[in-house]
This record gives structure tokens, C-alpha cells and sequence, in this order.
């Protein structure tokens, strides 16, 4: 699982050095998903995916992203998050030109609510042990209280919360 | 990635704009759609070809999105704004292939910016 973590920063540092290369300034990426899971040594997952938030990139980014060649860039308005979650986010340090984040392990949580499938509550099942029962329900209310994120979404979001609240007593 | 292939569309169509009978011009133009909702809401209700091929192609999406990176979040920002798709059948399988040879393109970036 290291190696998986060494293979997912050299994509980063990559990243990096074509940013460089191409003079495109510095800027912020926020990971969540099974990528910042094992980045920030939340769980082993296997993946090579990065989930990102799209912070309205513009189209200049286009050859640095693809460095890390398996990638979804998230619509905020389609996704489970706070609008808060930059503050909880911890910063890599070992990143120099392109500030990453992974969001804390309470968000993490609070976006897979959605969907609760075997992988998502597999994932859960571990992250819950470290995470901060009275803070996801802060995330949960200021999750609810978005109005810019898709109804649908939220709706589904809502369907979802009593499985999950009973499944893990919070 | 919704934004990416909306954006990516628009490009993608301007480098074809001199040559409106484009084969592949053509078996993209159904995208138009999602650039806007509510030309989208139009189409429904008049189920016109345009609509019927977009369901279609996201119907097909769903069932092969495990096949194709990147799709899953372009497909849930179509959900998050009511389009699922439907089985109309209303492409051709070289239609849907070369479609979605477009759409990988511009999942890859290639068409944006």
C-alpha cells in the first residue's frame, strides 16, 4: 500500500513540474474520495482515482490535470459536501508549488452518505473509527442547510441519512 | 466534469462550424441539450430525435459506465439535473461508438481550452 501511495504523489509531483514547466500559478486541489483516503492514511483502499472539487478551473489547467491521468472533477452542486469544508481540509505538505488538501475524515464520510453502497459502507466502516461522531452531524446540518445544491441531490442525500444514522449510532 | 464537456462541446462544434454536414458533427449534435436545460425540457416535450438520442446515449452510459473513466461524475451532474436516460434505441451502434469516442475526448481534455 505504500508503493500505491508513492505511485499517487509521483502523479502529484508531476503535476507539479508541468505547472512549472508551463508557468501556470500555483493553485488549490481539494481531494476527497479513495485518493485522499490513502494519501492521508485514512484507509488502504486500492485505487488510482482522484476525486477533485472543481473550483472553477480554468482551461489552462487542462495539461496539468491530465498528469494524473485517472480523474473526476466534482461539480460542488452536485456534491454531498459543506460549504465549510475547506476549513477542516489538511494541507500536504510534502506538495511545494500546487496546494493540495484532502478533506478531514468527517466530510469524507458525509459525502458517501449519498449512495451507501457495499464499497461506500465498506469504506465507512473504517473511517468511522477515527472520525468525530458530533462533527459529522455538524456536517450533515450544514450540508442540509445548501441551497445551492441540486435538489435532487439533496433529496436523495435525506433518503439516505436515517440508514446511515442507525448503522452507526450518530 | 459537466462543465468540462459543455465547454469542450462548444469548441468542439466552433472547429466544425464551416462544415454543418460533418459526420461527427452530426452524431454529437444531440449534446446540445445539456448545454441547456431548458432547450432540453423543450425537446422532451416535443420528444423530438435530438432528445430521444441524448436519453439513449445516457441510458447505454449508465449500463457500460464502468468500462469508461471519468464518466461517473459527468453522469451524475446529468442526473442531478433530471436526465437519466431512456432506452428510445434511437442510435446506431456506430453512432453510440463513435459518440462516445467524442465524449472520451472530451473527458481527456483535449477539447478544452
Amino acid at each position: 500500500m505504500l508503493e500505491l501511495k508513492k505511485q499517487l504523489e509521483d502523479k502529484i509531483y508531476d503535476m507539479e513540474k508541468v505547472a512549472q514547466v508551463f508557468n501556470v500559478e500555483p493553485f488549490e486541489l481539494y481531494l476527497l474520495g479513495g485518493s485522499a483516503c490513502v494519501l492521508g492514511g485514512y484507509t488502504v483502499r486500492a485505487t488510482r482515482d482522484f476525486d477533485f472539487i472543481d473550483l472553477q478551473y480554468p482551461a489552462n489547467l487542462g495539461k496539468v490535470f491530465v498528469q494524473l491521468r485517472d480523474f473526476d472533477m466534482l461539480e460542488y452542486e452536485s456534491t454531498i459536501l459543506s460549504p465549510r469544508y475547506r476549513e477542516r481540509a489538511r494541507k500536504l505538505d510534502i506538495f511545494n508549488y500546487i496546494h493540495v488538501f484532502i478533506l478531514s475524515v468527517e466530510d469524507i464520510i458525509v459525502s458517501k452518505i449519498i449512495r451507501l453502497g457495499s464499497k461506500d459502507i465498506e469504506d465507512i466502516d473504517s473511517l468511522i473509527l477515527q472520525a468525530d461522531k458530533d462533527l459529522i452531524n455538524q456536517i450533515i446540518d450544514e450540508v442540509l442547510s445548501r441551497e445551492d445544491l441540486f435538489q435532487s441531490k439533496k433529496k436523495a442525500f435525506i433518503e439516505q441519512l436515517p440508514r446511515f444514522k442507525e448503522r452507526y449510532n450518530v | 466534469m459537466y462543465r468540462i464537456v459543455c465547454e469542450s462541446y462548444n469548441n468542439y462544434i466552433q472547429d466544425f462550424s464551416s462544415d454543418k454536414d460533418d459526420y461527427r458533427n452530426k452524431v454529437i449534435g444531440f449534446l446540445r441539450l445539456i448545454i441547456n436545460i431548458n432547450t432540453y425540457e423543450e425537446e422532451k416535450i416535443k420528444c423530438s430525435l435530438d432528445y430521444r438520442k441524448l436519453e439513449t446515449f445516457v441510458y447505454r452510459l449508465n449500463k457500460d459506465q464502468s468500462n469508461y473513466s471519468k464518466v461517473s461524475s459527468f453522469l451524475w451532474s446529468l442526473e442531478s439535473r433530471g436526465i437519466s436516460g431512456v432506452d428510445y434505441n434511437a442510435m446506431t451502434e456506430e453512432e453510440y461508438e463513435e459518440a462516445i469516442k467524442i465524449l472520451k475526448m472530451f473527458l481527456n481534455l483535449t477539447y478544452w481550452g
